[in-house]
């Protein structure tokens, strides 16, 4: 039965009464990023009646102890300030549980606390299991959560999980992870949560191609020449990354994710509707297309990884990649890549797609720029002043927006010509707005709507295009060389090298 | 706009003062340019083009400050339009530069106001004042204080797209809303049309919209018998508005009723299954400002679900009472009720409003009804 009170069901699906249970409840990501996303959209009104917070984790910790660590950071990081009158009202929703993950006992400890607390409450039996944990953890929560039965939809509810990045850390590591979360939710209520994909210049790029009827004509072979994907941050390893991320490295941590995901909503075809399978069905298609790399040598010519060297980044001294706070010596990991990738497909017979993801560059900006061919080699194009082609940026973060460059001519009598940029900006135009990443993302779990989620089979076809990289990295006898950059560059020769063959070069942000 | 202050201000060299320069007209485009000139460090932008007109001189001083807070989240070009009557026809013009600094302190983001006096005018003066200067292949947002007089004619109206008014400032709702429906029916008509005092009522309407996510509650939406509604006394006609609501939403269909009591009689479903849903509105004295309903109780055959804001206007009080179970939770922040944020939320939600229209023809017929 619909809610005749309400409007919205058109534009968007509504958030529904649950329960939500976060495990790893003591972590960073939980104080952070989900009770500051779950607090803002309390202040936009948007929080469903009845929404409930159970964190659970190993430390032990009253209810009362638990609102308490969670406000203190929330006064620092809400996006939307923060009140207190709401929070004392928010914060009522919220418990904490206490136990290992490895416990089955307190599994059921916490399923009879949450039949209490509907019991108490009012019923809404469902339940919204989130893994905010470390992924090791991740079988063993998914074991319990089944064999205490708290998985199982109770009559008249749902039950579903959110999964947090990494997805495995390989193809078979991402099956396995896959089969035991299937094990015991279904495909339909499994939530992978790529925050990239809540991100609203992320959402814009499907809007862009497909409301809009001048670029899709343009979007193919024929008109662009190449598209780069470029992820710089200025950061390093401070604040004791370096630990999880000489573990994993640039392609792992954020091209087979975040970097892929924002290739295949500007690769993707139309989807048939704006379902959650309709537009994922279309995604898949596109890491089907991928060209994998099959041999060292290919990897050699299509991938450059790097470390960065002693530098100096936003006017402070900082040191090299190897010399890092819990980074081996003798790393072999990257926090510097560059790839080529080819999309096998009608529309991008041709295409490259340059994607670049570096740490320690020289400022944080992620952005897709789409280069179009250049004009016919006559008329205005064949003067000493000849112009450059037309490239459509695309802003991810920060500033984020649209531009458009494109060719003017300078006043005065001669004809000389000047590149000219439109520009978009998403806080110049709508202020300064835009809900964060995970309150999108979490209204979306909490309504079931898949759509900004990816799929199992979408992830496991990038592990596919990225196990080829790392066993040629990582397995083969003769493998591809690291290649070096001064920290506060922009990344080593070798990327430019990458597609000055191509007669190309990397945007310059 | 409060409907006790009606008041026609006077217009002194003081009280223009806040609409920055004075310009002659043909060279207000000139003036916009040198504006933005002088600085290289800001961004000019337009979404769309904002038409606020009034025909009380009070507004150079009330709707400056919120056209500046209105373009901090929407860009756009405002025409301040203030038409005065007596005299011979004139038009003074002043121009300025409205800026705000975007995210981390960067650069400022400008757009620009150009208001209008315009003293014993005919519309034909009000219309050209502004056709003259809107930005082009921009949509018209046109926020019309007060009544609708003579200058709201056909061919003003055929150029906005979304006409926002506020009827608890109508001397005669009845009246307004003829008028209202009439120009809707103009040929070259296309507007959305918003009613502040209907946008009002946004924070208690997603209260019962909450309230009723709740399952056991939805359930019960076809045993309402009875709402009584509860709002401060010079929001009348926000209380009307509340209760057509109800009944647009709940399918009703109007009885019989009578204004004065403000009290209605619906009819839910039809032939043997029909059934009575009576509402009442009542008025309790309070301040104007702020929430203009102070309670709504909603009875069912069972039970029943009564909301009411908290003390300081924060929050909306949700309490259900039904067999087994009651409860109140305090979760739905109250957004302010001032005509800048009212205008913001307008702005901010654009859309079809298509609870409006269906909305307004049952609140028509209240205002219809008498006593049999």
């Amino acid at each position: 039965m619909d809610n005749p009170f309400r409007d919205e069901p058109l534009t968007r699906s509504l958030p529904q009464p649950c329960t939500v249970i976060i495990f790893g409840a003591t972590g960073d990501l939980t104080h952070r990023k989900l009770i500051p996303a779950f607090y803002n959209v309390a202040a936009d009104g948007d929080l469903p009646s009845g929404l409930r917070i159970v964190g659970f984790a190993r430390r032990p910790k009253s209810d009362e102890e638990f609102r308490s660590d969670l406000e203190a950071i929330n006064r620092k990081v809400s996006r939307q300030g923060h009140n207190d009158a709401l929070w004392e009202t928010f914060s009522q929703s919220i418990y904490y549980h206490q136990s290992e993950f490895q416990d089955l006992e307190g599994y059921q400890a916490l399923a009879e606390r949450l039949d209490k607390l509907d019991e108490e409450r009012g019923g809404h039996p469902n339940r919204l299991f989130y893994l905010a944990s470390a992924p090791e953890f991740f079988d063993d929560i998914m074991l319990h959560l089944k064999e205490s039965g708290l998985c199982d939809a109770k009559p008249g509810g749902w039950s579903r999980v959110v999964v947090e990045k990494p997805f495995g850390v390989d193809l078979p590591t991402a099956q396995h992870l896959n089969n035991v979360v299937n094990s015991t939710f279904a495909e339909k209520e499994t939530y992978r949560i790529d925050h990239y994909l809540g991100k609203e210049t992320a959402q814009n790029i499907m809007v862009l191609r497909f409301a809009n009827a001048i670029f899709e004509p343009l979007w193919n072979s024929r008109y662009i020449d190449h598209i780069q994907i470029t992820c710089a941050e200025n950061l390093g390893m401070e604040g004791g990354r370096g630990g999880y991320y000489d573990k994993s490295g640039a392609l792992r941590d954020m091209v087979q994710n975040h970097l892929l995901q924002l290739l295949s909503l500007v690769a993707m075809e139309p989807p048939v509707d704006l379902s959650a399978d309709g537009v994922r069905d279309e995604k898949v298609k596109v890491f089907k297309s991928l060209r994998h790399m099959e041999t060292p040598e290919e990897v050699a010519q299509n991938v450059v990884r790097a470390q960065y060297t002693p530098g100096v980044v936003d006017g402070e001294k900082v040191v090299g990649y190897r010399q890092e706070d819990r980074v081996n010596l003798e790393s072999q990991t990257e926090p510097f890549v560059a790839v080529k990738a080819m999309v096998d497909s009608w529309r991008w017979q041709g295409v490259p797609f340059y994607i670049r993801m570096g740490k320690r560059l020289p400022k944080k900006a992620t952005e897709i720029s789409i280069h179009f061919r250049r004009a016919p080699e006559v008329l205005f194009n064949t003067l000493p002043s000849r112009g450059r082609s037309n490239v459509m940026v695309i802003r991810i973060q920060p500033n984020e927006g649209i531009a458009l460059r494109m060719m003017s001519k300078l006043p005065g009598p001669s004809i000389r010509m000047e590149g000219v940029k439109m520009d978009f900006q998403y806080s110049t135009s709508f202020g300064n707005k835009s809900p964060e990443a995970y309150e999108r993302l979490l209204l979306d779990a909490m309504a079931g709507d898949a759509t900004l989620f990816a799929r199992r089979d979408e992830v496991e076809e990038a592990w596919k295009f990225i196990d080829c990289i790392e066993h040629a990295w990582h397995k083969s006898s003769d493998p591809p060389p690291m290649a070096e950059y001064p920290a506060g560059s922009w990344g080593p020769k070798e990327a430019d090298d990458l597609l000055a063959r191509d007669g190309r070069y990397w945007r310059r942000l | 706009m409060n409907p006790s202050s009606s008041a026609q201000a006077t217009l002194t060299p003081e009280s223009t003062a806040v609409l920055g320069k004075e310009v002659k007209l043909p060279a207000i485009d000139r003036e916009l340019r040198v504006l933005f000139a002088e600085d290289s460090g800001i961004s000019r932008a337009s979404l769309l083009n904002l038409v606020v007109y009034s025909e009380d001189a009070a507004s150079v001083e009330r709707d400056t400050p919120i056209i500046q807070e209105l373009t901090r989240e929407t860009a756009c070009r405002a025409l301040l339009i203030i038409s005065l009557p007596g005299g011979e026809p004139s038009v003074r013009a002043w121009v300025q530069a409205h800026c705000n600094l975007t995210t981390g302190g960067g650069k400022a983001v400008c757009t620009e106001q150009v208001s209008f006096v315009i003293r014993g005018a005919t519309p034909a003066y009000v219309r050209s004042s502004i056709f003259a200067h809107l930005d082009s292949d921009l949509p018209v947002v046109f926020w019309w204080h007060g009544d609708l007089s003579s200058a709201f004619e056909e061919s003003l109206v055929s150029r906005i797209d979304r006409l926002i008014v506020d009827s608890s400032s109508w001397p005669d709702p009845r009246d307004g809303f003829r008028k209202l429906f009439a120009a809707i029916e103009w040929e070259g008509s296309q507007f959305v049309a918003h009613d502040l005092a209907f946008t009002r009522l946004g924070p208690v309407c997603s209260a019962v919209a909450v309230a009723f996510d709740d399952s056991q509650v939805l359930e019960r939406t076809g045993r309402i018998e009875k709402i009584r509604i509860v709002c401060a006394t010079p929001r009348r006609i926000e209380g009307l508005f509340l209760a057509s609501w109800f009944a647009c939403r709940l399918g009703l269909t109007f009885v019989s009723g009578d204004l004065e009591d403000s009290h209605f009689e619906f009819q839910n479903g039809e032939g043997k299954k029909a059934a009575s849903v009576e509402i009442d509105v009542a008025y309790r004295d309070k301040e104007s400002i702020g929430q203009p309903i102070l309670e709504v109780v909603i009875e069912t055959d069972d039970g029943k679900v009564t909301l009411n804001p908290s003390p300081d206007d924060a929050f909306f009080r949700t309490c259900v009472d039904l067999p087994h179970r009651k409860e109140c939770q305090e979760l739905l922040p109250i957004r302010k009720c001032d005509d800048g944020s009212l205008m913001a939320a307008v702005l901010g939600r654009a859309g079809q409003n298509r609870q409006f229209p269906g909305t307004v023809a049952i609140l028509r017929e209240l205002l219809d009804s008498e006593a049999e």
